[in-house]
């Protein structure tokens, strides 16, 4: 049985929509981030799961109980919030016993939850500590105690680690995800960082514009993504404009000014002569020079280096098509043909081609 | 280079140190002298008027009278105030800036208007009274002037608006976000507000009722004007002696006396605030 299931759910604030009909279900012990950029709707879909929000239509159940008139406190939600909520007032140790005192708990129990949660979250000697004292990945490691304390049924996080610098926020996620998998507790995470999802996550749901445009594993998600919002907004991702000439054995052929190319369809077969979108990842393409023999099995467009972006490990180029249109490969820091100014040719394999619509489809009234 | 906007202090610093200092000091140097009667005052110094003010039970009686009134008040602005104040910080309709500014006007209005209105509404033939008597079916009309409930309801007229302003400052920098994590925890309204809001309003809530004390220690309208000179404060007390009784040093000392009783309170209450960790956290004190 799922955990969450989010059923038609709509939530307008006033003429606006900041939900439109989302449905969703998270499965027990699942990891499932809510990714999307700001105002898509996925902080909404968080607070109505808490019950800081009610839905405008629709259903919100837990473990199939329908959560309509139930409010927050009673709802047994651990959350941790954007700027973690930590009681300026209390201690460390009195903001981690708070969730297990209004449940009233009896005095040594609670000292020894909370002595037990802040070894998980690796910060046992701080408990005297007020949050005023503690650094940014200190307190967010006291959020992370204090909503797991009292054993909620679920674990609600809103971009927790937004205001972490780079180096703690990559700790944080294996840290978080590390003490997610040993409790085993369903999480929603919402973020609007495409790594973090997909670091994290057992499922990511792609958020727009108050719609699901996306649901699914992460390579499902970086692999096949079904949309070009989703294949622009999760990782690199260069597009060519194409038409359709017709199906050749698994894949589609397509043309881009003038030059047949192989892809892989997303969905249905679109016909002949409609308009569609070539989509490749930088990691997709190989550089080869100009005068190489030509691999019958790949795609090849020549073009020209006109920037190079290096980044230590590797370098990004982007190479002018002939035709026109620019994309952006990923290569080797030593790739000779990485230079500007270079005359190559760009490669890639036809299983490494996502056709996608051209346009997304518009939004309804 | 970084003096130079330090110079800008100057204008009001010699306006308020000339009107306040000088004139204070010309004031306490009175006190130490016997009346004459008409203003006029004996050339020995003397500590006979304080040994009066502190030993006469009629002005001991006005004072503790004076203190009474202003910790009443104290106790209902900020009863009334906070659940207002609250709501107002909380409050995501395009009406609460205009509520709030409504507040500030009233609040600013002044005070022999807002009091004469009071006195208006409370007369024995009033429309309240009439009210009462006629719509509830009341024995008799209800005094409100000259008593004791009378002064605290025209005090409160007067300071409720500024508690309203100073609570809502305060409420407005707690993180909706604490609450709604205490909910989230399992906390109800009332536990909400006990355990969070309560305690980190705390600070707020010492200097709205120090602010409030200092207005109705020092108020003279409302107790003159709603008293009917039959209910003697400290301040209608001054202003009999001064202006009837032209007792100048008597007037003075009594003023000293009001004025170190109500600095020994605040000195208290800074004391307090500053031992407190979470007004130091707050940035309070």
């Amino acid at each position: 049985m799922s955990r969450i299931a989010f059923d038609r759910v709509v939530k307008r604030y006033g003429p606006h929509a900041a939900l439109r009909s989302l449905s969703l279900d998270v499965a027990e012990g699942e990891f499932l981030s809510l990714l999307g950029p700001s105002g898509c709707g996925k902080t909404t879909a968080l607070r109505l799961v808490a019950g800081f929000v009610t839905p405008s239509e629709g259903t919100i159940a837990i473990d199939g109980r329908d959560m309509a008139g139930v409010p927050p406190q009673r709802r047994d939600i651990g959350m941790v919030f954007q700027d973690y909520a930590l009681f300026p007032h209390l201690t460390v140790a009195e903001n981690v016993a708070f969730g297990l005192r209004e449940r009233r708990q009896r005095a040594a129990a609670i000292a020894a939850r909370v002595a037990e949660l802040l070894a998980l979250v690796q910060l046992p000697d701080l408990g005297g500590r007020y949050p005023a004292e503690l650094s940014g990945g200190q307190q967010q490691r006291v959020a992370l105690a204090r909503a797991l304390a009292f054993r909620p049924k679920l674990l609600l996080m809103d971009e927790p680690l937004g205001a972490l610098d780079l180096k703690l926020r990559e700790h944080m996620q294996v840290e978080i995800r590390r003490i997610q998998r040993s409790l085993g507790i369903t999480t929603v995470y919402v973020t609007h960082d495409q790594g973090e999802a997909m670091a994290m996550s057992d499922r990511i749901a792609v958020m727009n514009r108050g719609r699901l445009e996306q649901l699914g594993p992460p390579e499902e998600i970086y692999e096949r993504p079904q949309s070009r919002f989703v294949a622009a907004f999760v990782g690199k991702v260069s597009f060519l404009p194409v038409r359709v000439i017709g199906r050749e054995g698994d894949h589609v052929r397509v043309a881009w000014a003038g030059v047949p190319l192989a892809a892989m369809p997303s969905g249905a077969l679109p016909p002949a002569g409609a308009a569609m979108l070539v989509a490749v990842r930088p990691e997709a393409f190989v550089l080869q020079p100009e005068a190489a023999p030509a691999d019958p099995e790949l795609n090849a467009l020549a073009g020209l280096v006109v920037e190079r972006v290096y980044a230590g490990n590797l370098v990004h180029a982007t190479v002018r098509l002939d035709g026109g249109a620019t994309v952006v490969v990923e290569t080797a820091a030593d790739d000779a043909l990485a230079r500007d100014g270079t005359r190559v040719r760009v490669a890639w394999r036809a299983a490494k081609t996502m056709l996608l619509a051209a346009e997304d489809e518009k939004e309804a009234p | 280079m970084r003096l130079r906007w330090g110079w800008f202090i100057l204008p009001s610093l010699v306006v308020s140190g000339v009107l306040l200092f000088l004139s204070q000091a010309v004031f306490l140097r009175v006190s130490f002298f016997r009346d004459r009667g008409f203003g006029r005052v004996e050339a020995d110094l003397t500590l006979a008027n304080y040994v009066r003010v502190l030993t006469d039970p009629f002005y001991l009686r006005s004072l503790l009278l004076t203190a009474e009134v202003a910790l009443i008040v104290v106790a209902v602005s900020l009863l009334l105030g906070y659940p207002a104040a609250y709501i107002l910080a909380r409050m995501r309709s395009r009406w609460a800036p205009a509520l709030l500014a409504g507040l500030v006007v009233t609040a600013l209005v002044a005070e022999v208007i807002k009091v004469l209105g009071l006195i208006v509404i409370f007369s024995a033939d009033g429309p309240l009274n009439r009210f009462l008597v006629d719509g509830l079916g009341l024995a008799a009309p209800v005094r409100f002037l000259g008593t004791m409930h009378g002064v605290v309801i025209g005090l409160l007229h007067f300071t409720l608006g500024f508690v309203v302003l100073l609570l809502f400052a305060v409420i407005q920098t707690i993180p909706r976000s604490l609450e709604e994590a205490a909910q989230g925890m399992g906390a109800g309204r009332l536990r909400v507000f006990w355990r969070v809001v309560l305690p980190l309003s705390l600070p707020g809530i010492l200097v709205a009722a120090l602010v409030v004390f200092n207005l109705a220690m020092g108020a003279f309208t409302a107790a003159a004007l709603v008293g009917g000179g039959r209910f003697l404060t400290l301040p209608v007390l001054i202003e009999r002696t001064l202006i009837l009784e032209t007792k100048y040093a008597m007037a003075a000392a009594l003023s000293a006396v009001l004025l170190a009783v109500v600095m020994l309170v605040n000195a208290l209450a800074a004391t307090l605030l500053a031992r407190s960790r979470l007004a130091r956290l707050q940035g309070v004190a």
